[in-house]
């Protein structure tokens, strides 16, 4: 149900997120981490294909963005939709990460910074 | 760079994971080996000290009594040897490894003769070390259970051997009371069950009194107990139970095990744990709780019930030898349970649904029963429910109200009511999420209620389930979604009801945002956890999560 890809575009992992996120695969999803950065600390976590998260899925994605911050990385969300979007908003997350409306604007700023 | 560093963080990190918790001493004179050594334990023990010689690590070992000692042989001031005996005289079951060289070999009589429980030969090899620190944890830690389980045991034999009465009682207490009321348990124990033996439907160490009792009510397809109800009543030692992780194997294996501890002659002699076995190719069990379990069979075929007394009749026919297997076709002809039959488990306290001060009785129960229109329902036992409500019966007592199903993510949607039933291994719940979303999204048109239920249903599932569960097979969850003034949601396990803190929506979300924002990465109901407690069902008509629905909207249903 929950499908990981990643792509290296100039030193910024683009992770792509399909499916559903919750507490039987945020596992995976951590321990792709795990290898992700050991190439890189800058990423964008495209959302546009994810269908839904539950609090252990958001609670890997901020403890993932932690993580970054140690690394002195930076990691956005991009184009989150349906019902993520959804969590994002009640659960005010963009207080923490920043969220992008399109791919393209996270891109963009990753790429100004 | 940054890649030494990040698996310099995570080994780092495993290591202080797998910290066994024990502490050691390390007595040994060349500095520079002990300190590498040393070194290398910490990561490993929780606490390792070092001596230069046996003097020291003598004062060191009456002053910390560590679980362990390490020692060379062959050290200045006081040998190895000689501290050992010393500490022998205080602590004769202290583990000991000796290290020593090739040339040592003169000194191993008289080290055995100390009792030590391994040797290492120079140079030390450090995984030999920590294999062998790890083998005498685990012997630690099985002493210390077996140490609890004697004393449970000590206990429980006292109960039953001082005792008798109570025992006895204790016994009774679990035993089905229609057959007690004869005063006479069916013991059986000319059964075969083996390894392939399913497991069954529930299956639940339920702690009583003093000790611990296994009640399993499942599948056994031996022919020898097919169709039988019986309880029985086995001594099982220690040692298997440390050994076999009971609570975690399937009825079955622990049974094999059980009769081939103890032969299959006189399992009654003795009880430390207490099986009841209900065979059950049946389609569901009403079950409340093991004291006071009866079973009413309703034959769709004939239209009729079987007939109780008949069968409590020939249950206790005069048989000779009760121990052979019940030989009246009672079991095969009339309790057998099959699909063409409706099974229900109710507790005897039923009835004692009373209108006016006038007792509801069997025959109540029966009548309300084939007045209802699909008695194969599994939504009967709710069903059944209501109407007592509804014809205005109360409850002395509120006893009557779990449903258990074997059949595995069973959906049914009946008036306002959504029932979900499935197997706690599940783990993607993405299924029973959005049936529910679905559900409530057809009664009451609210796309955000629906999502919202959704979203607390996957919190549930997961903290429940998955945590709380920790996806024991053989646990089959019902989750029940109603739909009145309020969205309630309540969830069972095998008889016990999880109570989870009545939760304002809003609050619900909150928890939410605080939490997951938090970075912890821990669910929602963990927050609340600490609040989570589990018991035996009173009332299914107990309110758990509550959404309020706006006024202003539609009428529900």
């Amino acid at each position: 149900m929950l499908d990981i890809t990643f792509n290296l575009n100039e030193n910024i992992g683009i992770v792509k997120i399909s499916g559903e996120l919750d507490a039987s695969n945020s596992k995976d999803l951590r321990k792709a981490f795990d290898d992700y950065f050991l190439r890189t600390n800058k990423f964008i976590l495209d959302f546009s294909d994810l269908q839904f998260m539950d609090s252990t899925g958001l609670g890997t994605i901020i403890r993932i963005f932690k993580v970054t911050e140690q690394k002195n990385g930076y990691l956005c969300i991009a184009n989150p939709r349906n019902k993520a979007a959804r969590v994002l908003k009640m659960t005010q997350a963009h207080k923490v990460i920043n969220i992008f409306e399109t791919f393209e604007e996270a891109l963009s700023k990753l790429q100004g910074s | 760079m940054v890649d030494n560093l990040i698996r310099q963080d995570m080994s780092k990190v495993r290591k202080n994971f797998e910290k066994l918790p024990i502490d050691v001493l390390f007595v040994e004179d060349e500095e520079m080996m002990r300190d590498s050594i040393a070194e290398i334990m910490r990561r490993r023990v929780n606490n390792v000290l070092v001596a230069g010689n046996g003097h020291i690590g003598l004062e060191l070992y009456k002053k910390h009594h560590p679980h362990v000692i390490i020692t060379d042989i062959r050290m200045p001031i006081m040998t190895g040897l000689e501290m050992l005996e010393k500490i022998r005289e205080i602590d004769e079951n202290v583990k000991v490894i000796v290290v020593s060289a090739h040339n040592d070999t003169q000194y191993f009589q008289q080290a055995i003769n100390l009792g030590v429980d391994g040797f290492l030969l120079k140079p030390i090899n450090v995984n030999n070390v920590i294999k062998q620190i790890s083998k005498i944890t685990r012997q630690l830690v099985y002493q210390q259970k077996a140490l609890e389980f004697e004393d449970k045991i000590q206990k429980f034999n006292e109960l039953i051997f001082q005792n008798k009465a109570r025992a006895s009682a204790m016994q009774t207490s679990m035993a089905p009371s229609w057959l007690l009321s004869e005063k006479k348990l069916l013991f059986s124990s000319n059964y075969i069950v083996d390894e392939r033996t399913p497991s069954g439907d529930f299956f639940d160490i339920i702690p009583i009194s003093e000790t611990r009792y296994i009640a399993y009510m499942g599948h056994f397809p031996h022919q020898d107990i097919k169709g039988t109800l019986f309880m029985l009543t086995i001594k099982v030692t220690m040692d298997n139970i440390i050994k076999n992780e009971l609570e975690m194997a399937s009825p079955g294996v622990i049974l094999d095990r059980l009769v081939s501890i103890l032969g299959t002659d006189n399992i009654t002699d003795s009880m430390e744990l207490l099986v009841c076995l209900i065979d059950s190719d049946f389609e569901f069990v009403r079950y409340a709780k093991i004291g006071s379990v009866n079973i009413l069979q309703y034959d769709l075929a004939s239209n009729s019930f079987c007939d109780l007394e008949k069968a409590q009749i020939s249950l206790n026919s005069d048989s000779t030898d009760e121990l052979e297997k019940p030989k009246s076709s009672f079991e095969e002809q009339e309790f057998s349970f099959n699909d063409q039959k409706l099974n229900i488990i109710y507790t005897c306290e039923l009835q004692n649904y009373s209108l006016n001060e006038k007792k509801l009785g069997l025959d109540g129960i029966k009548r309300i029963i084939s007045e209802i229109d699909d008695p194969n329902s599994f939504l009967m036992p709710y069903i059944f429910n209501e109407k007592l409500l509804k014809e205005g019966y109360t409850s002395i007592t509120s006893d009557f109200s779990f449903v258990l199903f074997r059949t595995n993510n069973l959906m049914q949607n009946v008036d306002n009511r959504f029932l979900v039933t499935f197997k706690s291994v599940l783990t993607n719940t993405s299924h029973i999420r959005r049936q529910c979303e679905k559900f409530i999204l057809d009664n009451t048109g609210q796309d955000d209620l629906a999502f919202e239920v959704e979203l607390v249903i996957a919190e549930i599932l997961t903290n429940v389930i998955v945590h709380g569960l920790k996806n024991k097979p053989d646990t089959m969850v019902v989750l029940s979604l109603v739909i009145t003034d309020n969205v309630i949601i309540s969830i069972w396990d095998k008889g016990i009801e999880w109570i989870i803190p009545i939760l304002k929506k809003e609050d619900a979300f909150d928890l939410v945002a605080n939490d997951a924002t938090s970075g912890r990465g821990l669910p929602i109901i963990v927050t609340l956890s600490d609040e989570i407690t589990r018991k035996r069902i009173d009332s299914i008509n107990q309110t758990r999560i509550i959404f309020t629905i706006d006024s202003d909207k539609e009428s529900l249903c």
